[in-house]
């Protein structure tokens, strides 16, 4: 029987843009902290340039998610009052303290690669790596723990959220890593820098392992939308939504092809020996993620629930 | 106190979508324009000449066990022993998350204050003894307000012996706010139009 909603009142979306930015500035933080790591623990010849453009972009990033999360608050002026209360059921409470402590050790780290010593700080790197990995762990369960909807409430969105900051912080390291000057880039340890703009050469085999995080991203979305496509009437009108309505340009457009297909391309074809196209890739990845980041919040709060 | 468990009733066989308790909790609570405490809903069904419009009181459910509660991050959301759930306007520092984890969409943002506000149960009549403004305005009687946990009160003695319903009940929140003769169509998340 027909039936249709003649009167309610509106109601405001409680997230919008900025926690699609945060979500994926965080991660871009914990991913550029565990390249880093990787690099000081499992001791990667050759990518010291690499593993240091890394730990100077893990703070930077993770400071700019910290001044975001304060400014989308309501009352910023007291954003101190998070860590005056632990709630232990509540992810952003764990989240304010993982992302305190991890910017705390990513700066100490950052200043023992200034310094050139960051060979004798492996518990240090140890423990910024475990916290790293618990920001895209706690930014998905802020989802899962939210609102009663389909796109939010899947055990995936911790595990999508991790994939995606090996995608930005990866991409963001050999972003910002070709745009340094070749002064800059000879201090971090780049060999080869012949002339200014040469940059940080993206060490052998990152872009591929983009492109591994890239489809391992694109294999879980699938996993999601399939399993959804299957689901209560309200999983199945998200999911049209996102597959035919009005998210349908920014998943197809913006994260599918421009932000994970062309970049896949880039990283495991011919254009991977080719700085600028690993540039440009990196660059479309990041927005990539941000375009679905902006699906799964405003896709997730795209319905009424009652 | 701490043996209470207020909650309501509404009947609605009872109700007529006058909306007089959408306007008293506005003039009660000094509710500003463009958000509400409580609204009325209202759902049409059929097709001409078989037409019925139902209607759907909704407010906080002050659940039993409230996501907002459980995932504030400073304890400004909070639940009284009596069950009201509540936001402490002073310590909630507007992240919202509350408002997101509500499966009911009855919390919103303050435009001046920037902080999270939503129904009371009118607790500062209901300390003095008095119902709620929107229970004391309903002309139909269709709303009614008392303790839960008390066998004589005539809340308790509607849920036991009607068939009462729940909003969202596989949230899992269990709400203290019962509906009698709710009409499936206007309870569920379904699109407008």
């Amino acid at each position: 029987m027909n039936a249709s909603i003649v009167y309610d009142v509106f109601h405001v979306n409680p997230f919008g843009w900025v926690v699609a930015v945060y979500f994926t500035v965080s991660a871009m933080a914990a991913g550029a902290f565990l390249l880093a790591a990787a690099v000081n623990l499992l001791g990667l010849k050759g990518q010291q340039a690499v593993g240091r453009t890394a730990a100077l972009v893990a703070p930077l990033a993770g400071a700019l998610a910290g001044l975001l999360l304060i400014a989308e608050l309501g009352r910023p002026t007291r954003f101190w009052r998070v860590f005056t209360h632990f709630n232990p059921a509540s992810p952003v409470s764990w989240g304010a303290f993982i992302l305190l402590a991890f910017i705390i050790i990513a700066v100490l780290y950052a200043r023992t690669v200034l310094a050139g010593k960051e060979e004798g700080s492996r518990g240090l790197v140890a423990a910024g790596a475990a916290l790293a990995c618990l920001i895209p762990v706690y930014t998905g369960f802020e989802l899962v723990r939210g609102r009663v909807s389909p796109l939010w409430n899947s055990p995936l969105i911790p595990v999508l959220f991790f994939f995606a900051a090996g995608v930005v912080g990866l991409s963001a390291v050999v972003l910002i890593g070709s745009a340094l000057t070749a002064g800059v880039a000879r201090r971090l340890g780049a060999s080869g820098v012949a002339a200014a703009g040469d940059g940080v050469a993206p060490a052998a085999g990152l872009g591929k392992t983009i492109a591994f995080f890239l489809a391992g991203s694109l294999v879980l979305v699938v996993i999601q939308l399939l399993a959804l496509a299957g689901a209560s009437t309200e999983a199945v009108t998200i999911v049209r939504k996102v597959l035919a309505g009005r998210f349908a340009v920014l998943f197809w457009g913006g994260y599918l092809a421009v932000g994970t297909v062309v970049p896949f391309v880039i990283f495991t074809g011919r254009g991977a020996g080719n700085r600028t196209l690993q540039a440009l890739a990196s660059l479309l990845a990041v927005l990539g993620v941000f375009a679905l980041r902006l699906v799964d919040i405003i896709g997730g709060q795209s319905f009424p629930l009652n | 106190m701490a043996d209470k468990r207020f909650g309501m009733v509404i009947d609605l066989r009872r109700c007529h979508g006058c909306k007089a308790c959408q306007v008293a909790c506005k003039s009660e609570n000094d509710v500003p324009l463009g958000v509400w405490r409580s609204w009325v809903k209202e759902v049409e069904q059929g097709t001409y000449p078989n037409v019925k419009r139902h209607f759907l009181p909704r407010l906080c459910n002050h659940c039993e066990h409230p996501a907002c509660v459980r995932n504030c991050p400073t304890g400004a959301s909070y639940k009284r022993p009596d069950g009201v759930v509540l936001v402490d306007r002073n310590k909630c520092i507007g992240c919202r998350y509350c408002i997101a984890s509500c499966p009911y969409q009855s919390r919103f943002l303050l435009a001046d204050e920037k902080v999270a506000d939503k129904c009371t149960f009118c607790a500062h009549r209901v300390d003095q003894g008095i119902v709620p403004a929107c229970v004391n305005t309903c002309i139909a009687r269709a709303r009614i307000f008392g303790d839960l946990n008390d066998p004589n009160s005539e809340v308790r003695q509607l849920v036991d012996s009607h068939p009462v319903q729940v909003l969202k009940p596989e949230a899992g929140q269990s709400p203290s706010v019962f509906y009698i003769g709710a009409d499936d169509n206007a309870m569920r998340g379904s699109e407008a139009g």
